[in-house]
């Protein structure tokens, strides 16, 4: 049941507060009923449903009791191939309830959501926020077993053996593995602490931005924007207040390369942020953590105390804040709604963020990769970067690479990369789908794979699922457009319900009741889609049955009816059946 | 070149759509210099008694007998097209469509303000079965043509027929089909 809380310890506290609020409650409650939302409202001179649209707005947040330990199982492609289903099963087994329930005891909770970052150790799932990597059917019977004899999250974790690095830290303490499998020489150099900030700060700002421009660093979050020019933008900008905020959402699926920079390079991104706010004249900053890597906080807290001591980051308030459970969090307008306490709705662009951010004021989005590229600039000059790459994309770029390869992990490769070279490295046997760049990237097939992973050729944000022979395209395609189903934030029509459309296609498809006109509808509305949608999420949504339509097309037109049809299977007896049986005295 | 021959039918439809048929207003006139009438409730012709080039199917499909008729309608004419919002999506009916047979049968026949103590769901076999929930009637039947609106405007009817007659295409004005 759902506890009571005193709620008067939050009298005062600013709206920006709201979402560390609601995570407290969450999680000292179990949820965040009506009652307890009047309640908060009250004490923060707020309406009840502004606290209302925010709590409902997050996955992780619940107005129902979700238990005294809340189970959150991964549903991407990647765990399902590794056999969630019979995950899922043993874990509803032993709980004695299902996937949306509380356990027959009452107090434990099984959820499922989305990917989790963990897709090199598959199949997950987050239990009280601790990963669970590597899950199977024996482990599950422990863990249900433990939770109910009392025994905390942590410390079951540590009963399967903590990982490799810092994951075995005091600070973190978890299963999880690093899974580097390809090291570079950009990223993996030995960090001497303070070397890029010194280094920044015996320059003039200008002569900084200078150096990240003549590198070539363009941002690895996705959409490769010149992070130099950002920066430029934001130095000559007069404010009185402006902001630097690190991306560390990572919610594409397959993606888990910031997981890796989080856990063993958090200094080199503090000082990266640190050299970002001393180019742009920035006092403050945020280090904006997925909820699903809450395991890492105290990790990067530690490390940010760490520096502050060593004076390495005077004049620069740093701090980590939560999200939620939102992958549309990670669109940079989005993520700054919910740095303000508000519903992750992306805004109108223009203006961007870098004009009018956070709390209306200049504020510097990058991505966790790009700060820590921004720190080796300035510790090995712009050459470093410069002298790797392709014309138009410089530099290293770290793949999350997982799926059917024999070592799924992380890869440091120069841009410019093809993909066959990727597959042969990473051990990729009988290789048939590769998708770039997550379920918002594209669908290639074998005909591809001499392209290059190149802004100019295949962008991607670091995620690289492999699919073999055995895999179905349909069952793939299903999982990704049920993704963006659940992860539109519902604020534009043509995302909102596009999408819906587009699965239901898909589905229409897949069954084999599809008639060739539906293929065109496919495109159709995938174009209206992706041209009409407000933000990058629906704008990119339908590119993976755009692109998967033309590298499979054989595969699509074989699920096809036949045209001349005038009459369709509908199926009366069907149909009339509930009709039928229904008697009424 | 002899008359082209139309018919019409509702479904589960109000008649709105059919109304909307009339409204063409003079245009009729020419209309019927063009074009003879077969079944339809217009000529109050029962059983198709000829090919028909022209089919308009007003409502959707809410019992195993909207399913018959739809199917002799494309049995019998060369071009179907869905007129109105309840034959495209099911319409106004097909707010039914999340509730249960039962649930909706017992608000419809018991629970009503008007009803004065009847417990009485008829059900005989004389009387079509229900089907589970209201359908579009592109689910159960190819559909050649969508027209759009609730009911679609007597122009919006008048251009689709004028081109199809014409032998051409029909494209329907975008202010003919903005509502807001
Ligand atoms: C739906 C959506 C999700 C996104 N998720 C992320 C993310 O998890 N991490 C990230 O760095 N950028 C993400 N982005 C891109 C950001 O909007 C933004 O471009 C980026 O953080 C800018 O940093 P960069 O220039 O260093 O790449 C996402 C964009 C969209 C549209
Ligand atoms: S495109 Fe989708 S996620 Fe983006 S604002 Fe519109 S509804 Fe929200
Ligand atoms: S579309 Fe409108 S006018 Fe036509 S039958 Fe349905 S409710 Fe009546």
């Amino acid at each position: 049941m759902q506890q009571a809380m005193d709620l008067t310890r939050y009298k005062g506290r600013q709206r920006s507060e709201l979402i560390e609020i609601l995570w407290d409650i969450q999680k000292s409650c179990g949820g965040i009923s009506k009652q307890l939302q009047s309640s908060l409202a009250e004490q923060l001179n707020l309406s009840t449903s502004t606290i209302e649209e925010v709590v409902t707005f997050y996955h992780f947040f619940s107005e129902e009791y979700r238990g005294k330990n809340q189970i959150y199982l991964d549903t991407s492609i990647i765990a399902q191939h590794r056999g969630m289903k019979e995950i899922r099963e043993t874990f509803e087994k032993e709980l004695g309830s299902k996937i949306g329930g509380l356990s027959s005891c009452g107090t434990i909770g099984l959820f499922e959501t989305a990917c989790i970052g963990m897709s090199d150790q598959s199949p997950a799932a987050l239990i009280d926020f601790v990963p669970f990597p590597k899950l199977t059917p024996k482990k599950v019977e422990i863990i249900v077993k433990e939770l109910k004899a009392g025994v905390s999250a942590k410390e079951i974790a540590k009963k399967f053996g903590l990982g490799d690095g810092a994951n075995a830290s005091k600070f973190v303490r978890t299963p999880v593995c690093n899974n580097i499998q390809k090291k570079g020489d950009v990223f993996f150099t030995k960090w001497k602490k303070g070397e890029a900030v010194s280094s920044a700060l015996s320059k003039k700002p200008n002569e900084v931005i200078d150096m990240i421009t003549a590198s070539g660093l363009r941002g690895r979050g996705g959409a490769g924007f010149p992070t130099g020019m950002k920066w430029k933008i934001a130095s000559e900008l007069s404010a009185d207040q402006k902001y630097i905020v690190c991306n560390a959402d990572e919610g594409e699926p397959g993606t888990f390369k910031d997981r890796l920079l989080l856990t063993e390079f958090a200094g080199l991104l503090i000082e990266g942020m640190k050299v970002a706010s001393y180019a742009v004249g920035a006092d403050k900053g945020f280090i904006y953590l997925r909820a699903e890597y809450f395991y890492l906080r105290d990790h990067l807290e530690k490390q940010i105390k760490d520096l502050e001591s060593k004076g390495l980051l005077k004049d620069f308030k740093l701090k980590v804040k939560m999200g939620a459970g939102a992958y549309v969090c990670g669109e940079e307008s989005a993520l700054l709604e919910s740095l303000e306490g508000k519903r992750g709705e992306p805004r109108m662009k223009p203006p961007f963020p870098v004009e009018v951010g956070l709390f209306g004021k200049p504020t510097i989005v990058n991505n966790v990769e790009t700060f820590v590229l921004a720190a080796q600039v300035m510790r090995y000059g712009p050459q470093h970067l410069n002298k790797m790459g392709t014309e138009k994309s410089k530099g290293p770029r770290l793949l999350s690479i997982s799926g059917d390869v024999e070592k799924p992990g992380i890869y440091e490769f120069p841009w410019g990369v093809t993909v066959a070279e990727v597959l042969k490295i990473c051990g990729a046997k009988n290789p048939k789908i590769v998708q770039v760049g997550g379920p918002s990237g594209t669908c290639i097939s074998k005909n591809d794979f001499v392209r290059q992973l190149a802004f100019e050729d295949l962008p991607t944000g670091g995620s690289f699922m492999v699919f073999d022979e055995s895999r179905d395209l349909f069952e793939i395609l299903e999982n990704f457009m049920q993704f963006f189903v659940d992860e539109s934030c519902g604020n534009c029509t043509p995302c909102r319900a596009g999408n819906v459309i587009l699965r239901d296609l898909l589905k229409k498809i897949n069954l084999g009741k599809a008639r060739p006109s539906d293929l065109q509808k496919m495109i159709d509305w995938g174009t209206l889609v992706s041209k009409t949608s407000r933000c990058g999420l629906g704008m990119s949504s339908p590119n993976v049955l755009l692109t998967s339509f033309k590298s499979f097309e054989d595969e699509f037109k074989n699920k096809i009816k036949n045209s001349d049809e005038l009459f369709f299977d509908f199926d009366e007896e069907k149909a009339t059946k509930e009709y039928r049986e229904f008697h009424r005295e | 070149m002899g008359k082209k021959v139309i018919s019409t039918v509702s479904l589960a439809g109000c008649f709105g759509c059919h109304m909307s048929v009339l409204d063409i207003d003079l245009k009729l006139l020419d209309l019927v210099e063009l074009v003879e009438f077969n079944r339809s409730p217009l000529t109050d012709i029962k059983t198709f008694t000829k090919k028909v080039d022209i089919g308009l199917i007003e409502g959707g499909c809410c019992n195993a007998e909207n399913v018959e008729v739809l199917r002799e309608f494309r049995k019998n004419c060369d071009i179907l097209i869905s007129l109105g919002e309840c034959a495209v999506m099911g319409g106004l009916p097909a707010l039914r469509n999340h509730l249960s047979l039962e649930e909706c049968l017992e608000e419809a026949y018991c629970n009503v303000p008007t009803n004065k103590g009847n417990k009485i769901i008829p059900k005989h076999e004389d009387l079509p079965e229900l089907l589970d929930r209201v359908y579009p009637c592109h689910e159960v039947v190819k559909i050649d043509y969508f027209l759009p609106g609730c009911p679609p405007s007597g122009d919006v009817i008048w251009s689709a027929l004028a081109a199809l007659l014409n032998g051409d295409e029909p494209k329907i004005a975008k202010h003919l089909i903005k509502y807001d």
